[in-house]
């Protein structure tokens, strides 16, 4: 959880002013925490409940899923709440 | 309001001395690209299946791939970014050695340029050059494109259609 915390800290310090998310995605912390494996799912979820952010990278390779429907793909709010419902339908978030 | 924007200008020393104004707080409901296209509901990523991208665009992180996407909604290349009469221009930069895009920005009526800074605020700026500067995260500029401010293609419209008006948001600090 710590290691998980400090990077996206870092993550977030370095790439929040980046404007391509694929960019953004191959950041050494954000493919750290894609490393953690299924571990960092949860953490990436309840993550997003706080402060949704670019994690539909992370989370699609990690699962090889995508929930979100295609016309609510770009739509931050649509695509962390679908997200945030594929971990609540599985008991992964609360 | 502040008509200032510390984070952004740690980042990018070449804008207090170019000339820039915060134009709104910080959101991450879009992005650059979306901002320059005029949608400020979404953020459009370079791939459908993880953001928007416009029907019929090529898709990636090349630059071909976001000179596809303005033109699917009308623009067209052209030489620079003077500011001309019935045109809205908008910029792109790259980075080279990859031929990647980075960033956009749109030009105002006043012939200054607007900027949305990642999840960060808009930024209103008196130059392109103004992103462009010795930490060059943005890269380069790779050129200028326009399209006419009186016919905005039907593929516009089907973009903005399903958008409400836009409210800023404040956007929680981390």
């Amino acid at each position: 959880m710590e290691q998980f915390k400090k990077h996206v800290e870092a993550w977030k310090a370095e790439t929040s002013h980046w404007s391509n998310a694929a960019h953004r995605a191959e950041h050494r912390s954000y493919q750290a925490i894609i490393a953690m494996g299924a571990l960092a799912i949860p953490l990436i979820l309840g993550e997003m409940k706080d402060e949704p952010d670019d994690w539909f990278w992370a989370l699609h390779e990690l699962t090889k899923v995508n929930p979100v429907p295609p016309e609510n793909r770009g739509f931050m709010q649509r695509m962390t709440k679908a997200w945030l419902k594929w971990g609540r339908d599985r008991g992964i978030v609360s | 309001m502040s008509s200032r924007a510390p984070s952004i200008e740690k980042i990018f020393g070449n804008l207090s001395k170019v000339g820039y104004q915060k134009s709104s707080e910080a959101t991450t409901d879009y992005n650059c690209i979306a901002f320059a296209a005029g949608d400020v509901k979404r953020k459009w990523v370079g791939y459908r299946s993880l953001g928007f991208w416009p029907p019929g665009a090529k898709e990636g992180k090349h630059i071909s791939a976001l000179i596809d996407a303005f033109a699917k909604i009308g623009y067209e290349v052209c030489g620079n970014g003077e500011s001309e009469a019935g045109f809205e221009k908008v910029v792109l930069y790259f980075e080279r050695d990859k031929q990647e895009w980075t960033h956009a920005a749109k030009q105002l009526p006043n012939g200054k340029w607007t900027s949305k800074i990642g999840n960060l605020e808009d930024i209103v700026h008196d130059s392109p050059n103004a992103l462009v500067g010795p930490d060059r995260d943005y890269g380069d500029i790779y050129g200028f494109m326009k399209r006419s401010r009186s016919a905005p293609p039907p593929i516009l419209h089907s973009i903005r259609r399903d958008i409400k008006p836009h409210r800023r948001k404040h956007k929680k600090q981390s």
